[in-house]
């Protein structure tokens, strides 16, 4: 009694207040752990201190008898911290080592005389700030005791204040959350994977909260839409950014640059190269002829190529989609100026090229055909962007020219049926390269069907595309 | 018998005790209900150097500041490898208290902004195996250590200099925040409601000028001045919570509770006191 009473007071006089000061754990879900007279709780487990938090959470009359699972094999390596933890938290020493030894037995004991049991169903401290897959045998041990609930609970910060192989606790604030408990139901597997989920959710609730870094090496996935004007690939865009920025953030490059979270559209700070871009492409929509069309045009497109960059650094968001590939757009048009050099070996040669994915030679005839090409090459020396996945609107041109003409705005110098039906024909072109010879997902949507259907086909597409290959470069 | 300016200080303390404890009964409405009790601190500090003495006070102040610097240090995201150089910005504070304590303004002024910054990055290298980071984190540390061992350490080095002027301090930031607080400007700065305050803040800084030992013109242009900087505070202030996370109708130990309110004294107390020390001579 006395060597219980003076335990009791090492914790309620010592410990505690040691952890309190060093780490001012704020506990939530208290409620959730009052009223029980016998429970096993379930942590996650980073660091020695999770011991120490849980038994901050216990009243004062449940640390006589609540025992930590712990493996004697580790501990026993290190005989004054194996004394000392037998002393303070009288564990239930599990032996890794001779795995035939019965722990559910003596856990069967210890509940039978109404005492608790803390339990890191993830074996061991795993890595820092990580959730390890639980092992069954929590699951099993509340198969066999029904009538004892599970407390779920979610320690926070401790793998930071003391992380595995270090030996200097760090003051920091540490949260401990405490989830309602469980009964067991189903089988001990999926009992774990209840647990496990439960706590993973709680992990995700906290985290998302914090500050967090810049992730490094994780790029924007680049989703192009391409069609011919009046195809509706503006309209279908910003669909596609609402549907995708229900998953992350989305930042779509149309007319305007718009950035998409959780399916509404944020504010968003102005870009310089994004003001100059919106002069010149109004400056183009005003040529009268494909000729004074075209330098503006370029001009546009390479600012839209930049833009794409630029969206990436300061927004770093999850997808970026392009309302018309600046690449893919510009190789497409050159069918309006060079009809007779355009095929589908011209396409591929340029697309490689502008996206510096392959070098040519100095003397090679595509410098001949479209000598623009080299002006290019050294205003974007780094490349042009490459759609990670492409949806192209392949619609009919006479339907185009109809709803250009709806619009009710001026008529640009390509918007005719003839000079529609070319360019349809060299995006279809362009499209081919990419599927083929580039190995990029192209999904061409013939459909004039509700925009709404047309839409969640082309989610539908880039959501599988983009899990069937994690674009992480 | 007590003096005035003691008689003052002890009827503000009882003031603001009763508020806080009214809090702790029917809390008020966020975050008042935060505020006082952290005001409450800040007056405390006052009586304890107005009876207990200036060395106790600057201690107790250290603790105040690493207890914030501790709630910063959890909310932003450190590597494993920070974990020496986070050791190098608590140190710092102890340190800083003890130069303040020993009246050695030169070491307090260059110490955190030149050893701790040198300490730290040293320290940062030391474990050898990752530079992937490294600048970020140094930044990330070294900001927390500037704003609350650095800044927050001039309010001690005002309480060794008077009792009076982090009175005058705290009560002129107090009027500025509770003003914020009801009209609810946080993010944005309107320079016309700042401009309301400065009658207020200057004429309060002049009827303590008999204990601040300032004359007319330093009183004035002083607590003219906090407002401002108090409401630059705030602004900044503003963005670097949002960016740690915390959420100003949820504050909770570890999550802004502390750093909240001491958010108006970092820009005041270091200009304070510089104007003090070069300008008041």
């Amino acid at each position: 009694m006395k060597d219980l009473s003076l335990r009791l007071l090492i914790h309620k006089f010592l410990l505690r207040p040691i952890i309190r000061l060093l780490l001012s754990v704020q506990v939530e879900g208290w409620e959730n752990l009052a009223g029980l007279d016998r429970y096993i709780i379930a942590a996650n487990h980073n660091s020695h201190l999770d011991v120490l938090l849980l038994y901050y959470i216990i009243t004062d009359a449940d640390i006589p008898r609540t025992h930590v699972v712990a493996a004697k094999d580790y501990f026993s390596r290190h005989p004054l911290l194996f004394r000392i933890v037998n002393y303070l938290f009288n564990p239930l020493w599990i032996d890794r080592e001779h795995p035939g030894s019965a722990p559910l037995q003596a856990m069967e004991n210890l509940l039978a005389k109404g005492h608790n049991i803390i339990i890191f169903p993830e074996g061991s401290r795993g890595e820092a700030g990580q959730i390890s897959r639980f092992h069954w045998g929590i699951g099993k041990m509340a198969e066999q005791f029904r009538d004892i609930p599970v407390l779920p609970v979610y320690l926070f910060g401790t793998e930071r204040a003391l992380p595995k192989q270090s030996w200097l606790p760090l003051p920091l604030c540490c949260s401990v959350h405490i989830g309602p408990p469980h009964r067991f139901i189903g089988s001990a597997d999926s009992f774990t994977d209840t647990l496990e989920n439960f706590i993973r959710r709680m992990a995700q609730t906290e985290i998302n909260d914090r500050q967090q870094r810049p992730p490094t090496g994780v790029r924007s996935k680049l989703i192009a839409v391409m069609g011919i004007d009046g195809s509706g690939k503006s309209s279908l865009s910003h669909n596609l950014s609402r549907n995708l920025s229900r998953h992350g953030e989305v930042c779509l490059i149309s007319d305007r640059m718009e950035l998409y979270h959780q399916g509404n559209e944020q504010a968003i700070r102005p870009l310089f190269s994004e003001t100059l871009r919106n002069t010149i492409s109004r400056y183009a929509k005003q040529a009268k002829s494909l000729k004074s069309y075209k330098l503006p045009k370029l001009a546009e497109l390479l600012l839209r190529d930049h833009l794409t960059g630029e969206a990436a650094r300061w927004y770093r968001p999850d997808h970026i989609i392009q309302d018309g590939s600046p690449l893919l757009n510009l190789v497409g048009w050159s069918i309006l100026y060079r009809e007779q050099a355009f095929s589908q070996q011209a396409c591929a040669k340029a697309i490689k090229l502008l996206s510096a994915r392959q070098q040519l030679a100095e003397n090679d005839p595509i410098f001949n055909s479209f000598p623009e090409l080299r002006h290019l090459q050294r205003l974007r020396p780094r490349g042009m962007s490459l759609p990670d996945v492409l949806i192209m609107l392949d619609i009919d041109p006479e339907l185009c020219c109809q709803r250009i003409a709806s619009r009710g705005e001026p008529v640009q110098p390509h918007e005719t049926v003839d000079k529609l039906s070319r360019m349809r024909h060299g995006y279809l072109r362009v499209c081919e390269v990419m599927e083929q010879q580039l190995g990029i997902p192209v999904l061409v949507i013939t459909s004039t069907a509700d925009m709404e259907q047309v839409s969640n086909q082309a989610t539908r597409f880039i959501q599988q595309q983009l899990e069937r290959s994690p674009l992480d470069a | 018998m007590l003096s005035a300016s003691a008689l003052v200080l002890l009827a503000v303390f009882l003031v603001i005790s009763v508020i806080t404890i009214l809090n702790v009964f029917k809390p008020f409405k966020k975050p008042l209900n935060v505020y006082f009790p952290s005001l409450w601190v800040l007056i405390c500090y006052l009586i304890v150097v107005r009876f207990i003495g200036a060395e106790i006070a600057i201690w107790i102040l250290c603790l105040l500041s690493m207890a914030a610097l501790r709630e910063y240090f959890s909310l932003i995201a450190i590597r494993p490898e920070d974990r020496l150089p986070i050791a190098a910005a608590y140190l710092s504070i102890p340190i800083t208290s003890l130069l303040i304590m020993t009246g050695q303004y030169q070491g307090f002024i260059l110490f955190i902004p030149v050893y701790s910054v040198f300490i730290t990055a040293l320290l940062a290298t030391l474990p050898g195996y990752n530079s992937k980071g490294i600048i970020f984190s140094l930044g990330a540390i070294n900001f927390g250590l500037f704003l609350f061992g650095y800044c927050i350490g001039h309010l001690g080095y005002l309480t060794r200099l008077s009792p009076w002027l982090p009175a005058m301090l705290i009560l002129n930031v107090t009027i500025c925040d509770l003003f914020a607080i009801f009209v609810g400007r946080d993010k944005r700065f309107s320079l016309t409601k700042t401009l309301m305050l400065i009658p207020v803040t200057a004429l309060i800084s002049l009827a303590l000028s008999g204990w601040t030992e300032l004359n007319t013109i330093h009183a004035l242009l002083l607590g003219a001045a906090t407002p401002l900087l108090v409401a630059l505070s705030r602004r900044t202030l503003w963005y670097l919570e949002e960016d740690l996370g915390i959420d100003k109708q949820r504050l909770q130990s570890g999550k802004g509770k502390l750093i909240d309110p001491l958010k108006s004294y970092l820009y005041a107390a270091p200009v304070i006191l510089h104007y003090i020390t070069y300008l008041k001579g």
